[in-house]
C-alpha cells in the first residue's frame, strides 16, 4: 500500500525531508491560518521528541487552523486531531506550504 | 477514499549512539521470562500484596480517550470524567467482579499520558502503576489512532500482556476515517476490541478477552522491558533514536490499517464552533460571555436569590433560633458552654449558617458551571486563548487549568500545579494561586456582594486591581527566577454536548468533597474563634488590627474580625464579611474584597503549599500575601478617596 507523502519523494532521513529550495521553506510560526503545510525539518532534540509523540515528523502534513495573537500558540489540524503548539516549539519546525486542494 | 497521509520515511540509522548494555532485550527475547523479570524488578513490589498483584489490571491511554468511562464500566465506580486533558491526577482503583471471573480484579485508572518516559508527574504516576500491573488495557481513541498508537507500541515494547480497547468508534465515521480492526490486531499481536464506552457493554467484552491478552509484536530493533525503560530514561539522543524507530514502525502499521476520506477539517457545527472559539474576536467574546454567565448564574441567581432564601428565611428565621431556644433549656444564656455552642460564633449556629446557608449553595453553583465548561471542551480552548498572556507571567496555557481549579478550591489547585512541566512554572503558579485567585466560596460571596452594591464599575475596578497584581507578581517572578517556561503542547478534544448525568455526578462529588473538607475546619474554626472571644483575645487582636483596618484601609474597625477569621479559612472570613456588609459603602466593600482576596490563603491551602513547594517558598508566599493585601488595600482606599469614582 503506497502512502501519499506530501511531495511523493523517496523516504527521507529522520528529521529533515529531502532537499527543498530554501525559498520554499518557512518557519511554522511565520505561516498563515488556512495554509496546508508539509514538515521539512525539525530542529533540536527536545522539540523532535515532543513532535514524535504527536506524530509530527518530516513529510507530515497539517492544516494551520488558528494562530493566536500576541505570541500565542498555533493550532494545527492533522486529520481529525487538533493540537495547539506554543510559538517556541513552532520556531523550530520548518515547513513547505502546499498548494491549495479543491 | 485516500490513504492516510502518513510519512514512513527510512528507519533511523543503526543505534550508533545507544550504549550496548542498554540493549538488553531485542525482539527475539523469550517473552514470558522477560515479563517475569520485569515484574520482579518493579520498584513498588513490596507495597502491594501478592494476591492483588496477580489480579491487577491497569488502564493506560492518551488524555481524553475515555479511560475514566471505561473504568466506570469495569468497576461501577465513578471518577471525574472530563472533556479536557489532565482530569485524573491520581490513580483511583476499583474492583471488577463478575460471575464469569473466578477471582476479582483490581482495576486502576491512570492519568492520561503521551509517553511513559517519566518526564512529568502524570507519566511517573502512570509508569509506577504500570510496573505493578499483571495486565494492561490500553484505551485508544479510534478517532486519533494515528497519535495514540505511539503509546500502544511503547506499551507493547514494555512487554506487559496487553488488550487494546478501540474506543469512540461511533465518532470514527464522522471523522472521515476507517480502521481495519482485524489487521490492526494482527499487526500489533494483541487483541483489539472496538467499543463505544459511553454506550456500555465494555465489561463483558473485556472479561471475554482477558485470557487472550498477549505481549504483542515489539518494534523491530528496539530494546524491550527493563532495557527499554533504561533507554527511555537515558540521554535525549538515545530516546530520540528510539522514538524515531517506534514512530516509523507505527506509521508502517497505520498505513496498512487506517484510511481517510479527507485531510482537512470537518464541516460539522462542533468544528465550526471550535474554530470560532480560537479566533481572536470569537475567543474574546466567548471569554466575556463565560464571565457574564458566571456572574448571572452564581452571583445573581445563587448568591442573590438562593442564599438569601436559605440563610435569611430558613436558617436565621427558624432553624438557628430553634437551636438557641433548645440550648437555653440546658445552659444559662451567656454561660461559657452556651456561647461556645450557640453564641455569635457558636459551633451549632455559625457553622450551619455559613456552611449550609452561604457556602454550599454557592459552591454547588460554581461547580455545576465549571463542569459544563469542562465537559463541553471549552476549557482547553480557553487554555489556548490564554497562552499568549500567561507566557508573559512565566507560565503557559496549561496553567489555566490550575488557575480555574483555583476558582473552585486553591488547595486542590495547588496540587494540580504538578501538571506543569517545570519547577519554575510550579513556583510561579503556586504564588499566583495563593495570592490572587479567589476560591469558589470567596468568589461566590464576592459576586454576591458585587450584585448587592450593583454596577459594573465596581466589578471592573475589582478585576482590574486583581489583574494588575497578578501581572506584576507574575512578571517579577518571570524576571527573577532563572530558566524559561515550557512551550504549550495541548491536545484539543472536540466540542461536545455535555452529558447531564456526568455533570450532576461530578458536581455532587466535588460538592461532597468540599463539605467533608470544610465542615471539620469550620467546626474547629468556630471553636477557636469562640475561645478567642471568651478569653478576650479576639478583642485584643481586633484592637491591634484596628489602626491598620480603620486608618490604613479606612474600613469599619470590626472588620478586623473578618481578617482574623480569614486566617483560619478564607471563605470563613469572606462569609463574615458578607454578614457585616450591610452598613458599608461600595468603596469599603471593594477595598475589603480586595484585601480578603489577596490575604493569606486558608490553613488547608497553606499546608498544601508548604508540602508542595517547601518551607522557604511557602513562607515567602504567606508573607508576601499578607503584606500585599494591606498595601494594595490601603493604596486603593487612598486613591479612591482622592479620586472618588465610586
Amino acid at each position: 500500500m503506497m502512502l501519499s507523502n506530501c511531495d511523493e519523494s523517496p523516504p527521507s532521513p529522520a528529521f529533515s525531508a529531502p532537499e527543498a529550495p530554501k525559498e520554499s521553506v518557512f518557519c511554522l510560526s511565520d505561516c498563515l491560518v488556512g495554509q496546508t503545510v508539509c514538515v521539512n525539518r525539525i530542529e533540536t532534540t527536545e522539540v523532535q521528541l515532543q513532535a514524535l509523540q504527536f506524530g509530527i515528523l518530516p513529510a507530515s502534513q497539517f492544516l494551520i487552523q488558528a494562530k493566536l495573537p500576541a505570541g500565542g500558540p498555533l493550532v494545527l489540524r492533522m486529520g481529525p486531531m487538533e493540537v495547539a503548539l506554543g510559538r517556541a516549539l513552532c520556531d523550530h519546525i520548518f515547513v513547505q506550504p502546499q498548494p491549495e486542494r479543491r | 477514499m485516500a490513504h492516510y497521509p502518513i510519512p514512513v520515511g527510512e528507519p533511523l540509522p543503526p543505534s550508533s549512539q545507544m550504549e550496548p548494555d542498554l540493549l538488553l532485550y531485542g525482539p527475539d527475547v523469550d517473552r514470558p521470562e522477560m515479563r517475569n523479570s520485569t515484574i520482579n524488578q518493579s520498584p513498588n513490589d513490596e507495597e502491594v500484596p501478592l494476591s492483588e498483584r496477580f489480579r491487577s489490571l491497569v488502564l493506560v491511554g492518551n488524555p481524553n480517550v475515555g479511560k475514566s468511562v471505561v473504568f466506570h464500566q469495569l468497576t461501577g465506580q465513578y471518577t471525574q470524567v472530563s472533556n479536557f486533558p489532565g482530569t485524573t491526577l491520581d490513580v483511583p482503583w476499583g474492583t471488577m467482579e463478575d460471575s464469569a471471573l473466578t477471582t476479582p480484579w483490581r482495576v486502576e485508572d491512570t492519568p492520561g499520558v503521551y509517553g511513559l518516559a517519566g518526564d512529568t508527574d502524570e507519566e511517573r504516576v502512570a509508569e509506577a502503576a504500570l510496573w505493578k500491573a499483571i495486565q494492561v488495557i490500553n484505551v485508544v481513541s479510534a478517532v486519533t489512532l494515528a497519535r495514540d498508537l505511539f503509546l500502544t507500541q511503547q506499551l507493547i515494547d514494555w512487554g506487559k500482556p496487553l488488550i487494546v480497547l478501540l474506543n469512540q468508534m461511533d465518532e470514527l465515521e464522522n471523522s472521515g476515517q476507517k480502521i481495519d480492526v482485524e489487521t490492526l490486531s494482527e499487526r500489533l499481536g494483541v487483541p483489539v476490541i472496538p467499543v463505544v464506552a459511553t454506550q456500555g457493554g465494555v465489561k463483558e467484552r473485556v472479561i471475554h478477552s482477558l485470557e487472550k491478552a498477549s505481549a504483542g509484536n515489539t518494534t523491530p530493533g528496539s530494546p524491550t522491558g527493563e532495557g527499554l525503560r533504561a533507554v527511555e530514561k537515558s540521554n535525549p539522543a538515545q530516546r530520540l533514536h528510539l522514538y524515531g524507530l517506534r514512530r516509523h514502525y507505527v506509521n508502517v502499521v497505520l498505513s496498512q490499517v487506517l484510511s481517510t476520506h479527507s485531510l482537512t477539517s470537518s464541516r460539522s457545527l462542533s468544528a465550526w464552533l471550535g474554530a470560532q472559539l480560537l479566533s481572536p474576536v470569537g475567543g474574546f467574546l466567548a471569554l466575556i460571555l463565560i464571565l457574564l454567565t458566571l456572574y448571572q448564574v452564581v452571583g445573581v441567581w445563587v448568591a442573590g436569590d438562593l442564599v438569601d432564601f436559605l440563610e435569611n428565611k430558613i436558617l436565621l428565621a427558624t432553624v438557628i433560633p430553634a437551636i438557641q431556644a433548645y440550648a437555653e433549656i440546658f445552659f444559662p444564656k451567656d454561660s461559657f458552654v452556651y456561647t461556645l455552642l450557640v453564641g455569635e460564633f457558636g459551633l451549632l449556629t455559625m457553622t450551619p449558617q455559613y456552611v449550609l446557608g452561604v457556602m454550599l449553595p454557592l459552591v454547588v453553583g460554581f461547580y455545576l458551571y465549571l463542569s459544563l465548561l469542562e465537559d463541553s471542551g471549552v476549557l482547553p480552548r480557553v487554555a489556548v486563548l490564554m497562552d499568549g498572556f500567561l507566557r508573559r507571567v512565566g507560565l503557559n496555557g496549561r496553567a489555566i487549568i490550575p488557575m480555574i481549579l483555583g476558582l473552585g478550591c486553591v488547595t486542590m489547585a495547588s496540587i494540580a500545579t504538578r501538571l506543569l512541566t517545570t519547577q519554575r512554572e510550579r513556583t510561579i503558579a503556586s504564588v499566583l494561586l495563593a495570592i490572587t485567585i479567589p476560591c469558589s466560596a470567596q468568589l461566590a460571596v464576592i459576586v454576591g456582594l458585587m450584585a448587592k452594591v450593583g454596577g459594573f464599575g465596581i466589578w471592573l475596578l475589582f478585576l482590574l486591581v486583581l489583574f494588575l497584581v497578578f501581572t506584576v507578581i507574575g512578571s517579577v517572578l518571570q524576571y527573577v527566577l532563572p530558566g524559561q517556561s515550557a512551550p504549550l503542547v495541548l491536545d484539543l478534544p472536540p466540542l461536545r454536548l455535555p452529558n447531564l448525568s456526568n455533570i450532576f455526578k461530578k458536581t455532587w462529588l466535588r460538592s461532597k468533597a468540599f463539605l467533608l473538607d470544610t465542615l471539620p475546619v469550620f467546626i474547629v474554626g468556630s471553636f477557636l474563634v469562640s475561645m478567642l472571644q471568651l478569653t478576650g483575645l479576639f478583642q485584643l487582636l481586633q484592637t491591634m488590627l484596628s489602626p491598620l483596618v480603620a486608618s490604613g484601609l479606612r474600613l469599619p474597625s470590626e472588620l478586623g474580625q473578618v481578617f482574623i477569621m480569614g486566617m483560619v479559612r478564607r471563605d470563613f472570613g469572606v462569609a463574615g464579611l458578607y454578614s457585616l456588609s450591610d452598613g458599608m459603602s461600595p468603596l469599603q466593600i471593594l477595598v475589603s474584597l480586595v484585601v480578603i482576596t489577596l490575604f493569606v490563603p486558608c490553613i488547608a491551602s497553606a499546608s498544601v503549599i508548604w508540602k508542595e513547594r517547601g518551607p522557604l517558598e511557602s513562607s515567602f508566599t504567606l508573607l508576601a500575601s499578607w503584606m500585599l493585601a494591606f498595601l494594595v488595600g490601603a493604596g486603593l482606599s487612598w486613591m479612591l478617596a482622592l479620586w472618588p469614582v465610586l
